[in-house]
């Protein structure tokens, strides 16, 4: 009933109603409440919870489907599909992607839905939902059996999985359709092997090596910071092994964060060396924006702001939320800590999470320097692995009343549906929680938005090896589904190219060095916004002066071949229709 | 695989599941299929080749075999790009096969005991439970419906698309201007082609929201080989002083031939 209730509030934000935001929250809550009260009794057996969370999971994944269904809208989930999409269509990998040059070094869920698209001839969306919920399916599952192994309580196990979900990318970022949601499910599962191999008999460790290697291999090629991750997990671990027994035993996983290293040196070697070019802006970037805010010559990021002017602000209420969530976790951290030291302290997993957990905090810093937010929200993602264990560890449940005995488990259930609409609130711009309409029914017919209208044709008219340059939310509609080589952004700088008032002498040799037949010229400010550049346009639109698109005319050879008012297609090719 | 019931059932079914998948050519149906073929099969087979000598409980096994047939999938992509024919669904299922029966025969070659006969979970819902899930079912379906739906956006701004784009294998010769309706009401356009100084093309027509029109132009009659300008423009009805859209594009006269 949750997921109808979303699906209702979103189909009246697609009619542009403006609906209370409430009504999706009692939606999400509604999916949640019961489950987290559920899985805060003592009477609930394993396979119960374990099916409750899964439930918690995929329902929540559903959330996210029956927003945009059925088209990719999030930022990165054009840019994944026209992968997918180039390796159905000419059976290799390693395709070039014009937007995130790095992403066909990592093809290792394009590889995954290539299997679904070619083998049942679905559409990468349809294929990607597919291994998405499959991989959400294992990430909750794998969590269940990680925390049950390692706290050795069913109910300490659900709990944590729950508490997860509250993670400021559960709800939207994670579910996307790219690479970090399939390899994050797998890290999990891959920490689950670690923690089972550690528990079980010596004479099982042999049995784990295939699968820990396979799984390890598949995050190595699926995504490159999941790996780096992955190794610096294994060998935290493998230092609290050594600091608890003060001996190399075999359980210890040295090994594997060895592997872990070696594979993905070598896959950023040998294959995937633009990584360095894609990551070393961003975490350089992130370190200067630290210093700088630390030091005050840079003013700390404001919360809850999206970019530019025209993004709307969290309402109070909702920032009281999500303040109140992060406080909620705060709160409870320092019990969990208590009760993990005392149950723990000699179990090397329950310390690398104690350690996780207070690092999430230190994240939450990096939301105050703007250039390191991006940073920080998708550490937060691992390190919540940890703190989910910590807090499920606090007791809460456990705190009976004599009066009152239901209370401890009521007041968890509540402080959990808190922080899980809290943390949703504080991990996506406030008004992109509700789907915009890229398609509308109008007297029968259907009209697609303008940018989705434009990828449709641009897929139907215009050569396959035509490459366009355009505003960043046009080209990742032309990468999918118009499945035409888009180029945006400012490497190359295609960016100034389409917002200067007038063409200036570094531009055509620019477009002719990359091969640019045709540009995109959109007069709709939004077009620069990644989230939220693919709907339709409204009366109070920000609109560039005209000459940013008319400019084109002044190039000898360019002939504007297509028009849809605010968007106008010039061709460079010569003109010859 | 004699004695090994589950291995003969994975094998048996991914091979079911393989032909039928690439068989049957609706998505969605072939989907059933190759689910298990792609998201099942090759995991649980690596799990039974790797624990042939010990055996997992019920939630770890799937929850394995789940995890390493992503994983198979994304190291398999992998594989199939350096093989002859590269990534497609023949391979594909070739190699799902191939991951299935060699882990499979590995698990039944290397297993010291038999396992016991497969038994599905038991699940003995009340009518009350069935009906709670029964319910779910159709609600996320419901869910899934109304997403899929397109529905009205009366605050959403209308516009028309209007193009000029060569015929394909015209060499230039020949040209279509189009005119897409993506407006919220019906609406009577008039469209004007210039070709050259002194030929127009007029057309008038009405289109309803999401209806598209065609027209196509050339070959032109004049000197070979000459390039004469194409100018398209678009007019609403119910405004013909102002021009609506407008687009330009060429057309060359064909060679002499013979």
């Amino acid at each position: 009933m949750g997921v109808l209730v979303c699906s209702y509030a979103n189909a009246l934000s697609r009619q542009m109603l403006d609906p209370s935001l409430a009504i999706f929250w009692a939606g999400i809550l509604l999916i949640a409440l019961p489950i987290f009260y559920r899985l805060t009794s003592r009477d609930a057996s394993p396979a119960e919870r374990l099916a409750l969370v899964c439930l918690l999971g995929l329902s929540l994944y559903a959330v996210k489907l029956v927003r945009d269904a059925p088209i990719f809208i999030f930022s990165d989930e054009p840019v994944h599909a026209f992968n997918a999409n180039e390796i159905a269509a000419h059976d290799h990998l390693f395709r070039f992607n014009p937007i995130l040059p790095v992403t066909p070094s990592y093809p290792g869920l394009e590889g995954a839905t290539s299997a679904l698209m070619t083998i049942a001839g679905l559409s990468s969306y349809w294929a990607g939902a597919v291994v998405i919920a499959v991989a959400r399916l294992s990430l909750m599952a794998g969590l269940f059996l990680l925390f049950s192994r390692i706290g050795g309580s069913a109910r300490t196990a659900g709990l944590g999985a729950a508490i997860y979900t509250a993670n400021f990318n559960f709800l939207y970022w994670g579910t996307q359709f790219s690479y970090e949601s399939l390899s994050l499910p797998i890290f999990v599962v891959m920490l689950m092997a670690i923690a089972e191999r550690g528990a079980k008999p010596r004479d099982w460790a042999r049995d784990w090596v295939a699968p820990i290697v396979l799984g390890i291999s598949a995050i190595v090629v699926t995504h490159h910071l999941t790996s780096y991750a992955l190794a610096a997990f294994l060998a935290g671990l493998a230092l609290a092994y050594w600091l608890v027994e003060r001996k190399w035993s075999w359980q210890n996983p040295w090994p594997y964060a060895a592997i872990t290293a070696a594979l993905a040196t070598l896959w950023l070697v040998l294959v995937a060396n633009s990584t360095f070019g894609y990551l070393s802006p961003v975490l350089g970037g992130a370190l200067e924006a630290i210093f700088n805010t630390a030091s005050g010559g840079e003013p700390p990021r404001e919360l809850f702001v999206g970019r530019g002017s025209a993004t709307p602000v969290a309402p109070v209420p909702a920032r009281a939320v999500a303040l109140l969530s992060i406080f909620l976790l705060l709160a409870a951290l320092p019990f969990g800590l208590r009760n993990v030291w005392q149950r723990y302290q000699r179990q090397p997993f329950a310390l690398v999470f104690s350690v996780a957990a207070i690092a999430f905090f230190a994240t939450l810093a990096l939301r105050l320097a703007p250039a390191a937010w991006e940073t920080g929200n998708r550490a937060g993602e691992f390190l919540f692995i940890g703190l989910a264990f910590v807090l499920a560890c606090a007791g809460l449940q456990n705190w009976t009343p004599r009066r009152r005995p239901w209370l401890g488990r009521a007041a968890l259930t509540v402080g959990l549906g808190l922080v899980l609409v809290g943390d949703a609130i504080a991990g996506w711009p406030w008004d992109l929680q509700l789907a915009s309409p890229v398609r509308a029914r109008a007297e029968g017919g259907t009209i697609s938005s303008p940018p989705l209208a434009l990828a449709e044709w641009a897929r139907r008219n215009t050569p396959e090896d035509g490459r366009f340059a355009a505003g960043i939310a046009d080209a990742r509609l032309l990468l999918a589904p118009g499945e035409r080589i888009a180029l945006a952004g400012k490497h190359p700088d295609i960016e100034d190219i389409l917002l200067e008032p007038a063409i200036s002498n570094w531009e055509l040799p620019l477009l002719q060095k990359h091969d640019i037949r045709y540009i995109v010229a959109d007069a709709r400010d939004v077009a620069r916004d990644s989230t939220r550049g693919y709907s339709f346009s409204t009366a109070d639109e920000l609109i560039n002066p005209r000459s940013t698109v008319v400019k084109f005319s002044e190039i000898p050879s360019a002939k504007r071949i297509y028009s849809s008012g605010e968007m106008s297609v010039y061709d460079l090719g010569g003109g010859r229709p | 695989m004699r004695g090994h019931g589950d291995l003969r059932l994975v094998v048996g079914g991914s091979l079911l599941c393989a032909i039928v998948a690439l068989a049957l050519p609706w998505p969605v149906v072939s989907l059933v299929f190759a689910a298990p073929l792609a998201l099942f099969a090759p995991g649980y087979a690596v799990v039974a080749a790797a624990f042939a000598r010990h055996s997992l409980d019920r939630p770890r096994l799937a929850v394995l075999s789940l995890a390493l047939s992503l994983a198979v999938l994304a190291i398999g992509a992998l594989v199939l790009n350096y093989l002859p024919g590269g990534v497609n669904g023949v391979s594909w299922a070739i190699l799902l096969l191939a991951v299935v029966l060699g882990c499979s025969r590995s698990a039944a070659l290397r297993r010291d005991r038999k396992p016991g006969p497969l038994r599905p979970p038991r699940l003995n819902p009340n009518g009350l439970e069935l009906g709670l899930a029964l319910g779910g079912l159709a609600a996320v379906i419901a869910a899934l419906v109304l997403a899929s739906t397109t529905l009205p956006a009366e605050p959403a701004i209308g516009y028309t698309e209007l193009w000029i784009v060569p015929q394909p294998e015209s060499e230039g010769r020949e040209a279509e201007v189009g005119v897409k309706s993506e407006e919220q009401e019906t609406r009577e356009f008039d469209l004007g082609i210039r070709i050259g100084q002194t030929r127009i093309v007029r057309r008038s027509f009405t289109l309803a929201p999401g209806e598209e029109t065609v027209v196509p132009i050339g070959p032109l009659a004049g000197p070979p080989g000459s390039i004469v300008p194409v100018v398209a423009t678009l007019l609403l009805d119910e405004d013909p002083t102002t021009v609506y859209r407008r687009v330009q594009g060429s057309l060359t006269s064909p060679p002499v031939t013979g």
